[in-house]
């Protein structure tokens, strides 16, 4: 190239020709311009050009710069011109190609679905603050007494919220009453508050005012919204008015408002209440001061900066000192502080936890599954990507193209999936067996759409940056579909991955649907088919004493044992499965101990025909008569757990036991009997010592009745339970009327949403899984369709070709089962120790059983494309390419 | 002469063809183009340019001021390894490009 130097002022005037024509270029450019033109212009006149014909090639060009090219626009210019056109490109790709577009937006709907409904059960049951100020600060305060948590004592709580920690505290008790409107009488539920419990949960009155201290003994009340709108058409002349309630008269003070309840949390069980009157407890009389009388639910609220440790701490502090100083009754009692969510909530944790572990892997399955298919699409519109790259479309074109057509249908797959959600979480918290607690926090707004959002932009993210075409990824999902000779393509990986966490998550729902066939396989220990029962309260104004309310009890049971069908009747102050317990201390004549050191058991006193109500075995002696009512001396019988655990290879029969104190002959009680134990607590509860009393030597006011009749469908029965009470007295209460069926599926209703939970991911997951498998083989076997034909045509039997493609899939399947065994055998130790009926050993065979059926299914899914494939036609396969 | 659009449609795949064997300048790429194309393609300042610097910033080209006895000093262009194997992906795609073009809109029976 022979090129000589042009003059210094020749390139100066070029430069600032250069420099005039692109404004906006920078000097190194403009430099790198002018030499550029210097050189050609030298070249040119080096050719014989006259200078005016040379400077005109050089205006010409330079005249090219203004108008700018393309990409030389701003980067904003660049990055949001032709939207629309590609929103309707993507548009019509999506519609083209309706497989795809559907698979995606099908799997999307699965992930999506599954994630936002668990989330929304988890958010709405966990993080939604509950409906009160300062709701995280609100705790609830158990006395704990040899492991088992209770309400606490007044003189107890009063001590406790009286430590620096809180900032406020009240004390809150339920009960149910008769409410008179016109001739109606309504079961209405009632909380007895402190004045303080108005503040603390932050009730404002629509109508009237709340209760203040001067409202003690005063009979006023304020009554719910629900109840003034139901029961008086939201009257605005409520206020003043009289209200009879269980034989008493109470003047209403004010209306709270719509929504307004507190949901009584009861130890160990949670009972929702709808509550419809607020009247003011009693001033506390000398014999509720006392430390054995714990009936409280204590409220408190923890000081600013307090963290529930602190808390702890300091209450822990207390305990022990109302040990030391109140030994009779305080010396093993320590008390527990629980955030009031997590007391509302808490049995639902568990359930979410795994059904939150269980969603994630459901949507990684969907995940892997979505960028095979993604992947497969690229490889297809291969061809039509290289074109408009090659055309000038750069890859942020390209990417952007491929972000609006995932947009669209991944948005799509996310409307669908919320649309599932929302079915599933609205039937699981309508159903009764699910027994959700905070049903009203469950709901779909905005901190559910910002999951979903989240969930899609995952979605859509990942399939926009997989890599696009002649990329390793790419060619890595080439060459895994030729895996056969060595190489563990991508797809295959993806594939396998898919069937292990399909496998992880199978076994661990066999798991737990394992442990729920055993937990109704436990003999709760009576017989619940066929037996009904209810709650029924006689009230002081109407029974004042003992005597009265025996007759009240006893007239019931009269009038419930001579209707046709009825076959045992009986009452008693607990039942099994009910939530209801009330504990004791018991000691064995001439053998005293400690009182912290004595044995703790379960009480209930209960009419001589509770026991075959229940279909309850007698194992010793006898059951209580009627002639035991007349005898002067108090008469027990205890539960095999008590047997065995007090006289151990003796005969309690005849022996003397103090339950309570031991102080008082009448807590000096002769054992008369020993029957089966029951599962009190809950089915999955080993049997806890217990001790029966009869009714009429100990009384209180509110029973259970059970009827059963071995004939009768339930649901009659419990009419007549309503029929019976009604005919001695049609203004007493009758509440919590459920068959013993019904006590025992809600006892199992944690576990049972568990399995239903885990069982729904799984199946969701393992058809994933299954989909992937088949479209993995299906897209090997079009890939291969040319090499399968020269096979054939070579003289392979389709036979030979069938082999080959299952050979193929089947490692994959293989591959994954045994990575998902190792997987399996994590998930099934994980819920070894938090799911009942989920033993050690089992692992051991459900683990390998679910991953033979896995693999089994797997191997199935691919035989149908390799039938396709054995039987397709050589000639027409090689044409195809 | 190849319109002014496929011509910016196969820019980069031409400035690093042209660089594979060997480290050149701005104008001696536009040359060797011309020349190579038989005067079918030829660029302007305004297309060279803005492509070598945008080929530059994406780490494809690396650029370096190099000032030889005798001579102005003159920025020359090299092809990195990325440049490399963007070269291959691209002429992958030309390949499927042209040979589409043939087939679907017969250009060899023209």
């Amino acid at each position: 190239m022979a090129m000589s130097n042009p003059p210094t002022d020749n390139r100066a005037r070029l430069r600032a020709a250069a420099r005039r024509a692109m404004p906006s270029a920078t000097d190194e450019m403009v430099d790198e311009v002018a030499e550029h033109l210097a050189i050609r212009w030298q070249v040119m006149r080096d050719q014989g050009a006259a200078p005016e014909d040379a400077d005109r090639q050089v205006l010409e060009d330079l005249a090219a710069w203004r108008t700018p090219p393309s990409h030389t626009a701003p980067l904003l210019r660049r990055l949001t011109a032709g939207w629309s056109g590609e929103l309707r490109h993507a548009w019509r790709l999506a519609t083209r190609r309706p497989a795809f577009s559907i698979g995606t937006i099908v799997l999307t709907a699965i992930a999506v679905a599954s994630i936002v409904a668990t989330f929304a059960l988890a958010y709405g049951l966990f993080w939604r603050p509950l409906p009160y100020p300062s709701a995280d600060r609100l705790a609830v305060v158990w006395q704990v007494q040899q492991g088992e948590a209770g309400q606490v004592a007044l003189a107890d709580f009063r001590d406790i919220s009286g430590a620096a920690v809180f900032d406020a505290s009240t004390l809150i008790s339920g009960g149910r009453g008769s409410l008179r409107i016109g001739d109606r009488i309504e079961r209405v539920n009632l909380l007895e508050v402190d004045p303080s419990a108005f503040p603390l949960l932050g009730a404002r009155p629509q109508l009237g005012r709340l209760l203040a201290a001067d409202d003690v003994g005063r009979s006023t009340v304020l009554i719910s919204d629900r109840l003034w709108r139901s029961g008086f058409g939201a009257d605005p002349d409520i206020l003043g008015r009289p209200l009879w309630v269980s034989g008493r008269t109470y003047t209403v003070a004010g209306v709270l408002p719509s929504g307004f309840d507190f949901e009584l949390p009861v130890a160990g069980v949670f009972v929702r209440e709808r509550h419809d009157l607020w009247t003011l407890a009693a001033p506390p009389s000398a014999s509720t001061l006392r430390r054995e009388f714990q009936g409280y639910e204590g409220l408190v609220r923890l000081g600013h900066g307090v963290s529930l440790l602190q808390a702890q701490s300091a209450v822990d502090a207390i305990g022990r000192r109302l040990a030391a100083d109140y030994p009779s009754t305080n010396a093993d009692r320590m008390f527990r502080v629980v955030r009031l969510q997590d007391e509302v909530v808490g049995r639902m944790r568990q359930p979410l936890l795994l059904g939150g572990i269980a969603a994630l892997v459901t949507l990684l399955i969907a995940l892997a599954n979505l960028v095979t298919l993604a992947a497969a699409r690229l490889s297809e519109r291969d061809g039509e990507l290289a074109v408009r790259q090659a055309l000038g479309a750069g890859t942020l074109r390209v990417r952007r193209q491929l972000l609006m057509e995932y947009t669209l249908t991944v948005a799509a797959g996310t409307l669908a999936g919320l649309g599932m959600a929302r079915w599933v979480v609205v039937r699981l918290v309508g159903s009764e067996a699910a027994h959700l607690p905070r049903p009203d926090a469950i709901r779909f707004d905005w901190p559910v759409l910002v999951a979903s959002t989240i969930v899609a932009g995952l979605f859509v993210l990942v399939l926009t940056s997989m890599p696009l075409r002649a990329s390793a990824f790419h060619d890595a999902l080439r060459r895994g579909s030729r895996a056969s000779r060595g190489g563990l393509g991508a797809r295959r990986a993806l594939i396998a991955t898919q069937v292990a966490l399909a496998l992880a998550l199978s076994a661990g729902s066999a798991l737990i649907g394992l442990g729920l066939v055993r937990l109704h396989a436990i003999d709760p220990g009576f017989v619940t088919s066929g037996t009904a029962t209810a709650r029924v309260s006689a009230y002081a104004a109407q029974y004042p004493g003992r005597e009265d309310v025996q007759r009240f009890i006893a007239a019931i049971g009269g009038e419930l044992r001579a209707l046709p069908g009825v076959a045992h009747v009986g009452a008693g102050s607990s039942l099994p499965l009910s939530g209801q317990e009330t504990g004791t201390s018991v000691m064995a004549e001439g053998r005293p101990v400690d009182p912290a050191a004595r044995l703790q058991a379960g009480w209930a006193f209960v009419t001589p025909g509770y026991f075959d109500a229940l279909g309850v075995s007698l194992r010793r002696g006898r059951l209580f008569s009627e002639a035991d009512e007349q005898r002067a001396v108090h008469v027990s019988i205890v539960n095999e757990a008590l047997a065995r655990e007090m006289f151990p290879g003796e005969d309690p029969i005849g022996r003397r036991i103090a339950v309570g104190g031991g102080d008082a002959d009448d807590d000096w009680h002769e054992i008369v009997g020993v029957v089966a134990d029951m599962r009190h607590r809950a089915l999955a509860a080993p049997p806890l010592p217990r001790v029966y009393d009869l009714f009429g030597q100990h009384w209180g006011r509110t029973m259970f009745l059970v009827a059963r009749a071995p004939q009768a469908a339930p649901p009659p029965l419990m009419t007549t339970i309503r029929r019976a009470v009604a005919s001695v007295d049609p203004e007493a209460p009758v509440f919590e009327a459920a068959t013993l069926d019904e006590l025992v599926a809600r006892s199992a209703a944690p576990h049972r949403l568990t399995t239903a939970i885990a069982a729904g991911l799984a199946l969701t997951g393992l058809l994933l899984a299954l989909a992937g498998v088949y479209a993995m083989t299906a897209m090997a076997v079009s890939e291969r369709r040319h090499e399968m034909g020269v096979r054939a045509a070579l003289g392979a039997a389709p036979l030979d070709v069938f082999w080959l493609v299952l050979r193929e899939s089947t490692g994959t399947v293989a591959l994954g089962g045994f990575v998902g065994m190792a997987g399996a055998v994590a998930a099934s130790l994980l819920l070894r120790s938090r799911v009942f009926g989920v033993a050690g050993s089992d692992i051991a065979w459900v683990v390998p059983l679910t991953a033979a059926a896995l693999i089994g299914v797997g191997v199935v899914a691919s035989v149908l494309p390799a039938r396709q494939a054995a039987a397709a036609d050589p000639l027409a396969s090689i044409r195809t390419d | 002469m190849v319109p002014p659009e496929m011509r910016k449609g196969s820019a980069e795949v031409l400035i690093l063809g042209t660089l594979e064997a060997q480290p050149r300048h701005g104008y001696d790429i536009a040359r060797s183009i011309e020349a190579e194309s038989r005067g079918q393609i030829v660029f302007n300042t305004a297309t060279l340019y803005p492509t070598l610097h945008r080929l530059e910033r994406r780490g494809l080209v690396v650029g370096r001021w190099v000032e030889k006895a005798g001579e102005r000093r003159r920025r020359f262009y090299r092809i990195t390894p990325a440049g490399r194997a963007v070269l291959k992906d691209h002429r992958r795609s030309w390949r499927v490009f042209v040979e589409t073009l043939a087939r679907v809109a017969r250009i060899h029976e023209a």
